[in-house]
């Protein structure tokens, strides 16, 4: 996979982040949405780990 | 062995260039020591002492400045928050899963996750169990029972992440295990070496099956050493009549580290979410040459409740030289975990590791595998002992050659005489987990 692949799917990663902050917001409080949004960002997180520290060494963050 | 066009789960970190991968891990590092020194009293408190700030952290001669880890750390447990006091790093509503550790070198550790860590583990099993040939068509039997151990949970969680079809075989006896595995066709397996060689003598003597024909296809063995010992791994192999691959973790550092399907004779590090450093096993000096033994430390850079930085596991291993088939570039540590430091000692001034004797006995085709070593003091010396099972079927003159021969090859590796003695098969212990072999009762007093 190139480099600009990894920036590719880091920046992508990262809407998907925003998008559940949306939609945490979006809901309110409703549990179900609350608490569904904990463990999709976990999954989430499962692959963040592996590509935005890559993404941003690619991008010149050291 | 050729490479499989989809030989790696993240070919991204996998095939890293050492130049990358290193300034990765640094990256890691300085960030999960200022996520502990922030939210944990203890590692706060030990970097105080050591006069470390996270900022302090900035080349690789910096990193023998962090203090280690040790067990004994963990005892602030049980104090508030409760149950894990000043080791926890989030806040407690955020945990979601509770393990703990055996207990086999003293007080058990209490070893909290948040689910993001919990991802995190399936995501790190996911990894070996990729790496060892498991995909979505495989139907795997996990014959163990889930409970306050993390033994095989993350790899059931890991299993479903892959899309493999995951049968749980927690509760059932070895016979009824086995049942369901023929009759459900299963093709793979987890299970501890002990197990594994257990389960194919129950196969033949109680069910009266040959497990070779019952088309399983890989075994992934954990929670003991043995998959690596390579009398063990052929007696495994030749049982199940498939590969067997190794696999090490542990609860309190997470999946670190395993054995590919290309068996390079070592486990590969996954040098992206650890860093494994080896240490002297009588100082804290960095062993970095291949072939030297050295005391295995590891820092889980992405574990958020409880991570451990620099933690001793007191398991010793050493570098391998050279790289594996599977063109992976994290590094393999030969012939995996070769026991703990404190059972790698003198014995009649005589350098001794009990995996030689795992090595010597599963090398005796004749013998069934199950042993006991004792070393005591006799009056001012040493004394050392091992309790081998004799077939079941065998003459007194055949015992005696095989005895002889035992003996011979036990004194050519270790360099020791031992006082052997033979008792009837089915004597001694069977262990699912964590077997115990080896006492040292010197040390008891």
């Amino acid at each position: 996979m190139s480099a600009d692949k990894v920036v590719e799917v880091s920046r992508i990663l990262g809407a998907l982040s925003r998008e559940l902050d949306a939609l945490e917001r979006a809901a309110g409080e409703i549990p179900a949405v609350e608490r569904n949004v904990v463990r999709m960002r976990g999954t989430l997180r499962a692959l963040e780990i592996q590509f935005e520290d890559l993404a941003a060494m690619q991008e010149g963050g050291g | 062995m050729e490479r499989s066009p989809t030989e790696y789960w993240n070919p991204v970190l996998e095939t890293l260039d050492q130049e990358r991968l290193q300034a990765l891990q640094l990256r890691k590092l300085r960030r999960v020591v200022s996520w502990v020194y922030e939210r944990s009293p203890l590692y706060r408190r030990k970097y105080q002492a050591a006069g470390l700030e996270p900022g302090d952290i900035r080349t690789w001669d910096d990193v023998a400045r962090i203090p280690l880890l040790t067990k004994d750390d963990y005892r602030c447990q049980g104090v508030d928050p409760f149950p894990y006091g000043e080791t926890l790093c989030v806040p407690l509503d955020e945990v979601t899963e509770f393990h703990q550790t055996s207990g086999t070198t003293g007080t058990p550790v209490y070893q909290p996750d948040t689910w993001a860590d919990w991802e995190w583990w399936s995501e790190c099993w996911a990894a070996i169990l990729w790496a060892q040939g498991f995909r979505s068509t495989d139907r795997v039997f996990i014959p163990f029972g889930y409970n306050i151990f993390v033994a095989y949970w993350a790899g059931h969680y890991a299993c479903e992440k892959i899309g493999c079809e995951v049968v749980p075989g927690g509760v059932l006896g070895t016979r009824e295990r086995l049942m369901k595995m023929r009759e459900l066709r299963v093709n793979a397996f987890m299970a501890t070496p002990t197990y594994v060689l257990g389960m194919a003598e129950t196969a033949r003597t109680e069910i009266g099956a040959d497990p070779r024909e019952w088309g399983i296809q890989k075994i992934l063995c954990a929670g003991e050493p043995g998959a690596l010992v390579p009398s063990t791994k052929k007696r495994m192999e030749e049982a199940w009549g498939c590969p067997v691959y190794d696999h090490v973790g542990a609860t309190e550092v997470g999946a670190w580290s395993f054995e590919c399907r290309h068996q390079p004779g070592g486990l590969h590090v996954n040098e992206a979410m650890f860093l494994v450093e080896l240490l002297a096993l009588d100082a804290d000096t960095p062993v970095t040459e291949p072939g030297v033994p050295g005391r295995i430390v590891i820092t889980s850079f992405d574990r958020q409740a409880q991570p451990c930085v620099r933690f001793d596991t007191k398991d010793v291993s050493m570098w391998a030289e050279g790289a594996c088939g599977c063109g992976r570039t994290w590094r393999i540590l030969d012939r995996g975990v070769h026991g703990r430091v404190d059972h790698i000692t003198k014995v009649k001034g005589v350098l001794f590791s009990p995996v030689t004797v795992e090595e010597v006995v599963r090398s005796f085709d004749e013998l069934d595998g199950e042993f006991e070593i004792v070393v005591e003091k006799r009056g001012d010396l040493d004394h050392i002992s091992l309790k081998v099972e004799m077939p079941r079927d065998m003459g007194e003159e055949g015992r005696r050659d095989l005895l002889q021969r035992l003996a011979s090859a036990l004194r050519w590796k270790t360099q020791l005489n031992f006082d052997i003695q033979p008792v009837e098969h089915g004597t001694l212990p069977r262990y699912q987990v964590k077997a115990r072999r080896f006492h040292d009762r010197r040390k008891s007093g």
